[in-house]
């Protein structure tokens, strides 16, 4: 059992809300019967509740004030509810009450022109008949109790039904929505199918293309035929050449066959001639098999050269592109 | 048509015991943003302190009427409650999240040059008088006020953490409160 000075020791930190449970209900109790040790008390108290409203202001949510305003006025909502429903229950009290009163009155008027019962008879009659009306009343409230849970259930139905209904509404609406999901996914897998077989489409147009394409390098060819193109003792008069460009890419592609390999150390060479000096154009050499075709980079379009070179060269020299030089060495034509 | 800005508090306080929710408004519009800052200081969470705000606030309403003026002043109450509720709500998020510091006494070393957190949050404090009145306290004395106000530590928890004995602890929160008292009276009234 702690002393009074003990507690009061306490109060500075009862001020501060700095004690546990049971000091803080010591010190309460000690301001009850402790008219200067409460005044003490409050003057701590005081002191902290400053400090409290200097430590400073921050902007609450706005929600903060909406939300507190609408919580006080359901209150008072439910408040003028529960007045409403008591004043009406005082007044079916108060006329219950009145009309017992009249009840009495003609009871006794009863027992007065009968006169002459015994009196404990009377007074267990009459106890008889106030227990009776003590039943009645507490029906009759008991009738406006129901009368009231009766109102209150019927519109708890009411809204149960309400609810239903929205409910109802709103499985319509999934199941609606439902349907719209399922057509919008068979759409899509329409749609996947369709990309499938456009893909497909697509590819085999490709390969079309690439048909077309290589057709149109064989067809379109721009063909060239030597025309100083000749026998040689040195190759198969069997031989021949001709040159054939590509009709998109710069490219020229010499296609060449009955030639024989060239000896070790040599390689054929391909010299495009145009209005200035040759151009060297590629180094190649033939198979066993003695034909082939080469590619080879063309700058400029291949109906440009008058005309074409084909010689074999020691691969160790550089390729010399003068007509005089061309002149002098092997080719053959 | 009453202009319920220039009511005093306690005839607010009459209107809403008469659950008159335009003197609430009034109220709250007086007093919303010092209780919501006292919460923010202490708690650093802006969604415990809109609960606290909005208990404290509830708490007016419906128990207005039980407010004794002459017990002492409006706002005494209005910030007792407001205070006991924060540091209720301090504690409870310490259960929940065990954030209290295990060694107090190097969160709150005196010696050290670093600012605690409610030393921030009151240095940071737009109110003068605040850091005035902290100001004329000793270090110790502070810091037994800091621990109990801002950290919701009991005196024994002061006492267990700071390896200070009760005794002392008791004391200097008895100093501290009343050199806290002669400080506010010169900021708030201008007393000599």
């Amino acid at each position: 059992m702690q002393r009074d000075e003990e507690i009061i020791e306490d109060f500075p930190a009862y001020a501060l809300g700095a004690l546990d449970d049971d000091a803080q209900q010591a010190v309460e109790e000690l301001i009850k019967r402790d008219a200067d040790a409460a005044g003490e008390l409050a003057e701590m108290i005081e002191t902290v509740a400053d400090f409290s409203a200097q430590v400073g202001e921050s902007e609450p949510p706005l929600t903060l004030r909406h939300n507190l305003l609408s919580s006080v006025k359901a209150d008072v909502g439910v408040s003028e509810q529960a007045s409403a429903y008591s004043a009406l229950v005082s007044h079916l009290e108060e006329r219950i009450a009145a009309d017992d009163v009249v009840e009495e009155a003609n009871i006794q008027g009863f027992w007065d022109r009968l006169g002459g019962f015994l009196t404990a008879g009377r007074l267990a009659f009459a106890t008889s008949v106030a227990s009776l009306a003590i039943v009645g009343i507490m029906a009759i409230q008991l009738g406006n109790d129901n009368v009231e849970l009766n109102r209150r259930l019927a519109e708890s139905e009411r809204m149960a039904t309400v609810a239903y209904t929205q409910t109802a509404d709103m499985m319509e609406d999934m199941s609606s929505t439902e349907q719209l999901l399922s057509q919008a996914h068979a759409r899509i897998s329409e749609q996947g199918r369709e990309i499938m077989r456009m893909t497909e489409l697509n590819d085999a147009l490709k390969a079309s293309m690439n048909d077309q394409i290589s057709l149109t390098y064989a067809t379109l060819r721009n063909e060239y035929r030597s025309p100083d193109w000749q026998p040689d003792a040195a190759v198969s008069t069997e031989g021949y050449a001709y040159l054939l460009e590509h009709n998109q890419r710069q490219l020229g592609a010499l296609v060449i066959g009955g030639v024989e390999k060239a000896p070790a150390g040599e390689e054929y060479r391909l010299y495009l001639i145009g209005e200035d000096e040759p151009h060297y154009a590629i180094s190649f050499d033939m198979n066993e098999a003695g034909y082939g075709t080469v590619l080879f980079e063309l700058s400029r379009p291949l109906n440009s050269y008058l005309g074409a070179h084909i010689t074999r060269e020691r691969s160790s020299d550089p390729p010399d592109p003068s007509l005089a030089s061309l002149e002098n060495r092997f080719k053959p034509q | 048509m009453i202009n319920y800005q220039e009511l005093t508090d306690q005839e607010l306080l009459a209107e809403i015991s008469d659950r008159n929710t335009d003197a609430f408004a009034a109220l709250y519009d007086r007093y919303g943003k010092r209780v919501f800052g006292l919460a923010a200081r202490i708690l650093n969470d802006a969604v415990k302190s809109e609960e606290v705000t909005q208990d404290v606030f509830m708490r007016v309403w419906r128990r207005g009427h039980t407010y004794v003026p002459d017990k002492g002043k409006f706002t005494t109450w209005l910030f007792r409650i407001a205070h006991n509720r924060t540091i209720d709500e301090l504690r409870k998020l310490r259960r929940d999240k065990s954030r209290f510091s295990d060694d107090i006494t190097e969160r709150y070393d005196l010696e050290s040059d670093e600012i605690t957190p409610p030393e921030a949050a009151v240095a940071n404090s737009e109110y003068e008088s605040v850091r005035n009145a902290l100001k004329v306290l000793p270090d110790p004395q502070r810091q037994v006020v800091y621990l109990s106000y801002f950290e919701g530590m009991t005196q024994t928890q002061i006492s267990e953490s700071t390896g200070q004995p009760l005794g002392t602890v008791k004391t200097r929160m008895r100093l501290a409160l009343k050199k806290l008292r002669v400080a506010l009276d010169k900021e708030i009234y201008g007393d000599e």
